[in-house]
C-alpha cells in the first residue's frame, strides 16, 4: 500500500508584469509593491517513490493572493514534481529541480498557469538553504496546465503559444519554514521520518554531484 | 433577439465615448454602446433629499444613480455615471490645452508626462468639437446675466489681485440661435434629440453640477449621442461591462452584466441583473481614468502584452476647492455687490488664468486656472439651516414673550422673518473657487484586494497646492473676505473631478499604454479613449481635450479602415 504524506508549504515575493525574467520582476515588483503569497497543501502520494518520474501524484492545493490579480484565488489545478534532473546545455552542470504547476482562474473567470522551479545543486553547499527556498515564478496567460506540467527548463522555450504575463521571485522565510515543519502529517509516523530522510538525501546528494562536477570540470 | 456582433462596441458614454460613437456611426460603422448608468431626460435629475439617496452608483446596493464617488487613501474622485458622463455634472466649461502644457519630459531621467501629440494637432479637432457643442461665453452685457453678482465679485477681486479674467465658452443654450439671450424659452432644435423633449434655455438656476433639469445644458446626450442615435449607433444603457477577452478569430468578446433600471426612480427590485455577451471587431474603452483603468487593471490576464505603463501618471488635474467668505460688516464697495449669492446663473461663468514657467512670459511656477464655482439654492437652504437655530430661538422668544404678557406684538411677521434669513452670510456670502491646472501627475493606480486603489501623495505637488491656495487667499483678500480650506483638506485629502491619466499615451509601450490615437500597443483595434489616455494634466477643464482627443482617434480608426 502507499503510504501518503501532507505538509503546508507558504511563500512569499514580489513579481511585476510584462516581465520575463524573475530576478528582474522580483526587483521591479518590490519597487511596485505587487506582492505575491502562495499558500499550498502538498499532497505526496507516495513517500518511497516521491521523487521518482512520473510523479503523477504529488498533488499540490490551497490558494494564491497577489494584490495585482485581486483576492485570493483558489487553486483549480496543482502538481508538484520533486528532483527533476536537468542539464545546462551551455555548461553542463547537473542540477535538479522541483518544479511547481498550477492552474488558477481570476475573478472574471479568466485562467492562468504558474509555473514556479526551485534549483538545487549546481554549486557549493552554503547555497543550500537559500537554492531550497527560493521559487522563480511564471505566470503564463490561459490554461497550459496540461502543456507545462511534465515540462522541465529547457524545454518550456519551445511550448506553442505560450505568454508571459508576468515573472517574479518567493521564497519560504525561516519562520514559515519552521511552521511548515509542523504541518507535516501521515497516516503512518515512519512515513514522515522516511520522507525526510529521503528528502535529504537527495538534496544534500545534488550537491555532492555539483561539487564532483566542479571537479570534473577542473 | 437582441444583435450580438458590432463592427465597434464602445464601452461608456463620456466625452470619449460619446465623440467616437458619433463619428464612427456617421461613417456607417455599426456602433453599440455600452452605458452602464440611466438616461436623464430634462426633469429626471432627482433633488429631494429623499430621491437624492438613491442618486448614489451603487449597484451592490441596488443603487443605480448619478454620483460614482470613489473613496481613496490621499485624494477622492467625484464622477458621473449616465447616458452622456461626465457633461451631466460639468459646469460645461470649454477651454483649450495651452499649447505651452504640452509638456515634453524625458520620464528616463526623472520626468513625468511626456505629450506625444501637440496643440497644432488637436486644433482641428478642437474646431470640429465646437461646432457640436456650441459654446458660448456667459452673456454677461445682456440683463437679467448682468446682475449675476459672483461673476462682478470675481471680475473685481480678480483684477484687483492682478490677474486678467475673462469669458471661457460654455456649452450652455442662452439664446435661440442669433436671438438676444432670454431665460426659460423653449430651444429650437433642427432635429429632435434622443429624449424626444424641449429643451429651455439657460434660467440661471446654478443647478448644472447636479444636473440641469431643463435642458438647458448642451451635454452629450442632447448633441453627439442624439446625433449617433440618428446614424443608427445602438446606446445601451443600464449595461456594465465586466469582463472582455481578445478572440482567436481577431476582434473582442465584451461581457456586461444589464442591470434592472426603471425610467425613474429606485431599481425594480424583482427583476435580478442579467449577463450578457457581445462579440466586436473593434472595442472602445471610454469609462472614463478611473473606469477604463480599473476595467483594464482587471481583465490584466487576458492581456499579457499590456504596457507595464498601465496605472501611471494618474493626476486629479490639480483640482482645488477653496471658499471665499464675505464678511457680514465689510466696508461698502462700490465696485463690490453686497451680497454674492452663488446660487444665480451657471455653476461656472469666468475664469482666469495663472502663468506657468512653461508659458516663457516670466512667469515661475505650475500654471493653474482660477474659476468661480455656484451651487444649487437647494444647497444654500441647507447652508441657511446650518445657521438658523439662533435667529429662530430669537423670534420664537420674542413673539411667545409677547403673547404672554398680552402686549401687542409687532404684527409685521414677514419683516422679522426676512431679518432672520438675511442674518446669514453663509448662504449669501458664500464664493466657492475653483482651481485646477498643471499639477505633477505621478499617481499610479492599482489593484488591491481586488479593488482599485491610487497610490497618490500631494507631496511632488506641494509648491503647486501651496501656489493655487495662495492666489485663491489673494482673490479672497480683495473681496475683504475670510478665506476658507475644503473642509476635507484639513484630512489631508483631496477632491478631485477630473480625475485623469491610468492609460498614458506614449510613443512606444515603455513610454505608454496607447499610442497618440489611443489604440493599445500591442493589440490592435483595442483603444482607450477617455481621460485614462492624459500623460499628464489637462491643466484647464478637461472635457474639450478629451473630446478633441476622441474626434483624432476617430479620424485614425476610420482611415485605417478604408486602407485596410
Amino acid at each position: 500500500m502507499k503510504a501518503g504524506l501532507t505538509f503546508t508549504e507558504t511563500l512569499q515575493g514580489h513579481l511585476s508584469f510584462g516581465e520575463h525574467d524573475p530576478q528582474r520582476g522580483a526587483l521591479r515588483g518590490t519597487q511596485e509593491g505587487n506582492k505575491i503569497f502562495c499558500h499550498l497543501e502538498v499532497n505526496v502520494g507516495d513517500v518511497e517513490r516521491f521523487y521518482l518520474p512520473p510523479q503523477p501524484d504529488n498533488a499540490l492545493s490551497g490558494w494564491v493572493y497577489s494584490s495585482a490579480l485581486g483576492k485570493r484565488l483558489p487553486v483549480a489545478r496543482g502538481n508538484l514534481r520533486f528532483f527533476v534532473k536537468d542539464k545546462s546545455a551551455t555548461t553542463g552542470v547537473v542540477t535538479y529541480q522541483l518544479r511547481y504547476c498550477l492552474l488558477l482562474f481570476d475573478e472574471l473567470g479568466h485562467p492562468l498557469t504558474v509555473v514556479g522551479v526551485k534549483t538545487i545543486g549546481g554549486s557549493h553547499l552554503g547555497r543550500l538553504w537559500k537554492d531550497a527556498t527560493t521559487v522563480r515564478i511564471h505566470l503564463y496567460k490561459g490554461d497550459r496546465f496540461a502543456d507545462v506540467a511534465g515540462v522541465s527548463d529547457a524545454h518550456i522555450g519551445h511550448v506553442q503559444g505560450l505568454e508571459t504575463l508576468a515573472a517574479g521571485v518567493i521564497s519560504v522565510r525561516p519562520l514559515a519554514f519552521l511552521r511548515q515543519l509542523t504541518t507535516l502529517r501521515a497516516a503512518d509516523p515512519r512515513s514522515v521520518v522516511r520522507f525526510g530522510g529521503l528528502f535529504m538525501k537527495r538534496l544534500l546528494g545534488a550537491y555532492a554531484l555539483g561539487a564532483r562536477a566542479d571537479r570534473g570540470a577542473r | 433577439m437582441n444583435q450580438t456582433h458590432f463592427d465597434t462596441v464602445i464601452v461608456g458614454s463620456g466625452f470619449g465615448g460619446s465623440v467616437m460613437a458619433y463619428r464612427l456611426a456617421e461613417a456607417g460603422r455599426e456602433v453599440c454602446l455600452l452605458e452602464k448608468g440611466k438616461a436623464y431626460p430634462p426633469g429626471s435629475f432627482p433633488r429631494s433629499p429623499y430621491n437624492a439617496h438613491d442618486n448614489f452608483w451603487d449597484p451592490k446596493e441596488g443603487r443605480y444613480g448619478l454620483f460614482d464617488l470613489w473613496s481613496f487613501h490621499r485624494i477622492h474622485a467625484l464622477v458621473a455615471s449616465g447616458l452622456g458622463g461626465g457633461s451631466l455634472v460639468y459646469a460645461n466649461v470649454l477651454v483649450r490645452k495651452d499649447e505651452a502644457w504640452f509638456v515634453n519630459e524625458n520620464l528616463s531621467q526623472g520626468g513625468y508626462e511626456n505629450w506625444p501629440v501637440t496643440r497644432a494637432d488637436l486644433e482641428p479637432h478642437y474646431d470640429r468639437v465646437e461646432q457640436v457643442l456650441s459654446p458660448k461665453p456667459y452673456p454677461f452685457e445682456f440683463a437679467p446675466y448682468s446682475g449675476t453678482s459672483k461673476t462682478q465679485a470675481f471680475w473685481t477681486a480678480t483684477k484687483r489681485a492682478g490677474l486678467e479674467p475673462f469669458f471661457p465658452g460654455l456649452a450652455v443654450t442662452f439664446a435661440n440661435g442669433d436671438a438676444a439671450p432670454v431665460p426659460g424659452e423653449p430651444i429650437h432644435e433642427a432635429e429632435p434629440n434622443l429624449h424626444g423633449r424641449t429643451r429651455l434655455t439657460c434660467r440661471l438656476c446654478g443647478e448644472c453640477d447636479v444636473g440641469c433639469n431643463y435642458g438647458s445644458k448642451n451635454t452629450l446626450d442632447y448633441t453627439y449621442l442624439s446625433a449617433a442615435a440618428r446614424c443608427g449607433a445602438e446606446l445601451r444603457t443600464g449595461c456594465e461591462v465586466k469582463s472582455f477577452a481578445p478572440r482567436d478569430v481577431g476582434g473582442y468578446t465584451v461581457t456586461y452584466v444589464e442591470h434592472p433600471l426603471t425610467a425613474a426612480g429606485p431599481a425594480d427590485e424583482s427583476a435580478p441583473s442579467t449577463s450578457h455577451t457581445v462579440t466586436a471587431d473593434r472595442l472602445v474603452l471610454s469609462a472614463g481614468a478611473l473606469g477604463s483603468t480599473y476595467l483594464l487593471l482587471k481583465n490584466r490576464i487576458a492581456f499579457p502584452r499590456l504596457s507595464r505603463r498601465l496605472g501611471t501618471c494618474f493626476s486629479g488635474n490639480g483640482d482645488l476647492l477653496t471658499f471665499v467668505r464675505k464678511r457680514p460688516n465689510a466696508q461698502a464697495d462700490p465696485e463690490m455687490p453686497a451680497v454674492i449669492d452663488p446660487t444665480f446663473g451657471p455653476v461656472i461663468t469666468s475664469a482666469a488664468r495663472v502663468g506657468d514657467a512653461l508659458d516663457g512670459d516670466g512667469s515661475s511656477g505650475r500654471g493653474f486656472y482660477l474659476e468661480d464655482a455656484g451651487f444649487p439654492a437647494h444647497l444654500a437652504w441647507a447652508l441657511q439651516v446650518m445657521a438658523a437655530p439662533g435667529p429662530l430661538l430669537t423670534l420664537l422668544s420674542q413673539r411667545f414673550l409677547w403673547d404672554w404678557t398680552g402686549k401687542g406684538a409687532d404684527p409685521r411677521l414677514p419683516s422679522q422673518l426676512a431679518r432672520m434669513l438675511s442674518g446669514n452670510t453663509l448662504a449669501g456670502g458664500v464664493l466657492p473657487l475653483l482651481g485646477m491646472g498643471h499639477d505633477v501627475p505621478d499617481g499610479r493606480l492599482r489593484l488591491r484586494a481586488g479593488r482599485l486603489d491610487v497610490d497618490w501623495n500631494r507631496r511632488a505637488s506641494k509648491d503647486y497646492f501651496k501656489r493655487a491656495r495662495a492666489t485663491s487667499q489673494r482673490v479672497a483678500q480683495e473681496l475683504g473676505a475670510t478665506f476658507a480650506d475644503n473642509p476635507i483638506r484639513y484630512l489631508n485629502r483631496l477632491v478631485t473631478v477630473h480625475p485623469l491619466g491610468g492609460c498614458p499615451m506614449g510613443r512606444n509601450e515603455e513610454e505608454g499604454v496607447v499610442d497618440s490615437y489611443g489604440e493599445v500597443f500591442n493589440y490592435p483595434d483595442l483603444c482607450v479613449v477617455d481621460g485614462a489616455m492624459m500623460p499628464g494634466p489637462v491643466g484647464a477643464n478637461p472635457s474639450l481635450t478629451i473630446a478633441a482627443l476622441a474626434d483624432r482617434c476617430a479620424d485614425r480608426l476610420l482611415e485605417k479602415r478604408r486602407r485596410g
